[in-house]
């Protein structure tokens, strides 16, 4: 099993309209995925689809080997999962919650959870329902952390939490991955965040997965170009062109991907002055490529 | 798993466990209270329908228990969007075994404490020897009671809310149906009252609810 | 030591934390036997990927720099101070050629690179 997290061909509909339609995902084992996308554009929906908490319309999922969602009970018992907002039960205390998970996982390290809990600074007797937003953060960290999963799913788990917090909970997240051998899928907005972190893409838009690769290829193959004018001749560029754009004067920008280096020389031979060749961050080259795809479809209609 | 279901279900209801049991355990007192010094020489008859009441009231007491538990269950999952509930290695079958079965068992209480009720109750009592008092067996009524109760509310509330409406019209459209094909067609009457009567008296699955309930009987 | 990590420059953070550990051999801060942190301890400082982290130790302990002790660690290695001085050296070679890339990209030839150099250097001295 080389993936931890294997989706293909993947439709849900969410009423009349098709929320997530035809989607091909595959999360490599030992990974951290980063799952980046706009509002709406159906990530939580996917999460929830591969947890076996919806059911699919159509498409296979399979997740550490099992068949989601027919074997989703067995997969749950390997994986730690962080959702959007506070799921436990409010009337519960800290340390009533944590002996009730614990019943439920096999893999479930006492020690471990004491530790976090101690770390994190949360007391056995308070009660979920009146945690702060911070708090609630770090014990649903806890949770996922202790049970010692083989895959973690985070959907936003920083999101809404002060620096402070938000550091506690990536240390501690980033700690076990050091040590364990585990696959992990963050799905966040919070792009710098995931710039640091991950180490494969896959980028969402509009229920679909429009790109998908390891960290280090997206970024680095995605650049800004400065250019004198347009070409003189267009014999076929190396490179793939995202966009084309005016910039000051008679300068045109053009967003890029797939570059190389060495790619300098087709605008020497096309006659054209390159100026110069912009590094974008994540945010720009995610950004960018949703433009992108978001054009190509518009075209394609 | 099942203890931590029993204790997490014993912290979600204990208030209103502790509420039913307390008036499951006071009413048949209150009521006998209330009823005795009016009796004067009480007569056997009027034992018996002093005992009814009582048995009303307990059955009242044990449906209302077992309905405001599924209830309470379900609107703490609820209020939480089930999320966390569908996130436990447990298949959906078996999760909500462990929910109904710990539910049912925490129910348990308010059937001891109409039995410990009753009994204090009908020992104020001077039986005559044609008289009996039979709190046990209303102590046992009202827990399946409960449970029948809980069953009902459970199984309402945890089927996917299309099927639960399907099934609701459904049954009014059945029994509907029978009732206007009695008046209809009147030779269906006696076969339809029959299937009725199975149904709402023992041994059938609601009988439990239309029998007999009475502390004291002959 | 490890502060200011920058995950948007064009640098890949492993280079930038491997560069880190370079400068401080080479300015003595760093000497034979001192401890590195460990990969988890700094992967979760830093809040990168421990990936990274055994990337950049890794690419230490090829150029001879570090040594990666099973069980135990990662340490300094044993460095002469000739391997200091040509670590020196390499680290400013380093620094050159991301200055000569950056300038290349600006379109400003090495020679005007030169020149602003020392005017920049002058400046320093007075």
């Amino acid at each position: 099993m080389t993936h931890a997290i294997s989706i293909d061909g993947l439709a849900y509909r969410a009423g009349r309209h098709f929320a997530i339609r035809d989607l091909r995902m595959h999360v490599p084992n030992g990974s951290v995925y980063g799952f980046l996308g706009p509002n709406g554009s159906g990530k939580t929906t996917t999460i929830r689809l591969l947890l076996g908490m919806l059911p699919p319309a159509d498409g296979t999922i399979a997740v550490l080997g099992h068949d989601v969602p027919r074997g989703a009970h067995q997969a749950l018992a390997r994986i730690g999962y962080v959702p959007e907002r506070l799921h436990l039960y409010p009337m519960l205390t800290i340390e009533e919650t944590m002996r009730h998970h614990a019943s439920f996982y096999p893999r479930w390290d006492r020690a471990e959870a004491e530790r976090l809990r101690r770390a994190f600074e949360l007391r056995a007797e308070q009660r979920v329902g009146r945690l702060s937003k911070g708090e609630a953060g770090k014990l649903m960290m806890l949770l996922a952390l202790a049970v010692r999963p083989e895959l973690l799913v985070l959907d936003e788990p920083t999101d809404g939490l002060d620096p402070v917090v938000r550091r506690d909970v990536l240390s501690a997240l980033l700690e076990y991955v050091s040590t364990h051998s585990a696959t992990v899928l963050i799905s966040s907005h919070l792009v710098h965040e995931q710039e640091r972190v991950c180490d494969w893409i896959g980028v969402m838009d509009g229920g679909r997965l429009v790109a998908e690769m390891p960290m280090h290829a997206f970024r680095s193959g995605i650049k800004r170009l400065r250019i004198a004018g347009p070409p003189v001749h267009a014999s076929p560029a190396p490179f793939g062109i995202l966009a084309r754009r005016a910039g000051a004067g008679r300068e045109e920008e053009w967003v890029v991907r797939d570059w190389r280096d060495d790619m300098t020389s087709w605008f020497a031979s096309s006659d054209t002055a390159l100026r110069e060749v912009v590094d974008l961050d994540l945010e720009e080259s995610f950004v960018e490529t949703l433009r992108a795809a978001r054009d190509a479809s518009g075209r394609a209609a | 798993m099942l203890t931590q279901t029993l204790y997490v279900q014993w912290k979600w209801n204990r208030d209103f466990l502790a509420f039913y049991t307390v008036v499951a355990f006071a009413a048949p007192l209150v009521i006998l209270w209330v009823a005795l010094p009016h009796l004067g020489l009480t007569s056997a008859r009027e034992l018996v329908s002093v005992g009814e009441a009582v048995g009303t009231a307990t059955e009242v007491i044990a449906v209302l228990a077992g309905l405001t538990v599924a209830w309470q269950g379900y609107g703490v999952d609820e209020r939480v969007g089930h999320i966390y509930a569908l996130s436990l290695p447990v298949t959906r079958g078996r999760a909500l075994a462990m929910r109904a079965g710990t539910a049912s068992l925490t129910l348990a209480l308010p059937a001891v404490g109409v039995w410990i009720g009753a009994m204090v109750a009908a020992a104020q009592v001077q039986l005559p020897p044609s008289l009996h008092s039979y709190a046990g067996s209303l102590a046992s009524k009202a827990l399946l009671a409960a449970w029948l109760a809980h069953a009902c509310m459970f199984a309402l509330c945890y089927s996917a809310r299309r099927r639960a409406k399907v099934v609701l019209v459904l049954l009014i459209i059945g029994v509907s149906t029978l009732a206007v094909a009695t008046v209809v067609a009147p030779s269906s009457r006696p076969a339809i009252t029959r299937a009725g009567d199975f149904l709402i008296s023992n041994p059938g699955p609601f009988g439990v609810l239309f029998g007999r309930w009475t502390l004291i009987d002959v | 030591m490890f502060n200011h990590i920058d995950p948007r420059s064009p640098t890949p953070i492993y280079a930038q934390i491997a560069a880190r550990v370079r400068m401080a051999v080479a300015s003595g801060d760093l000497t034979t036997g001192d401890a590195l942190p460990s990969v988890r301890a700094l992967a979760g400082t830093l809040r990168v990927n421990p990936a990274t982290v055994v990337q950049a130790y890794r690419d230490l302990e090829r150029d001879g720099v570090v040594e990666m002790r099973q069980g135990s660690g990662t340490f300094i290695a044993t460095l002469s101070p000739e391997a200091r001085g040509q670590t020196r050296e390499q680290e400013a070679r380093r620094l050159v050629r991301d200055l000569l890339e950056q300038a290349a990209r600006l379109a400003i030839c090495p020679a005007d690179l030169r020149h602003a150099i020392d005017a920049e250097l002058g400046a320093l001295r007075s």
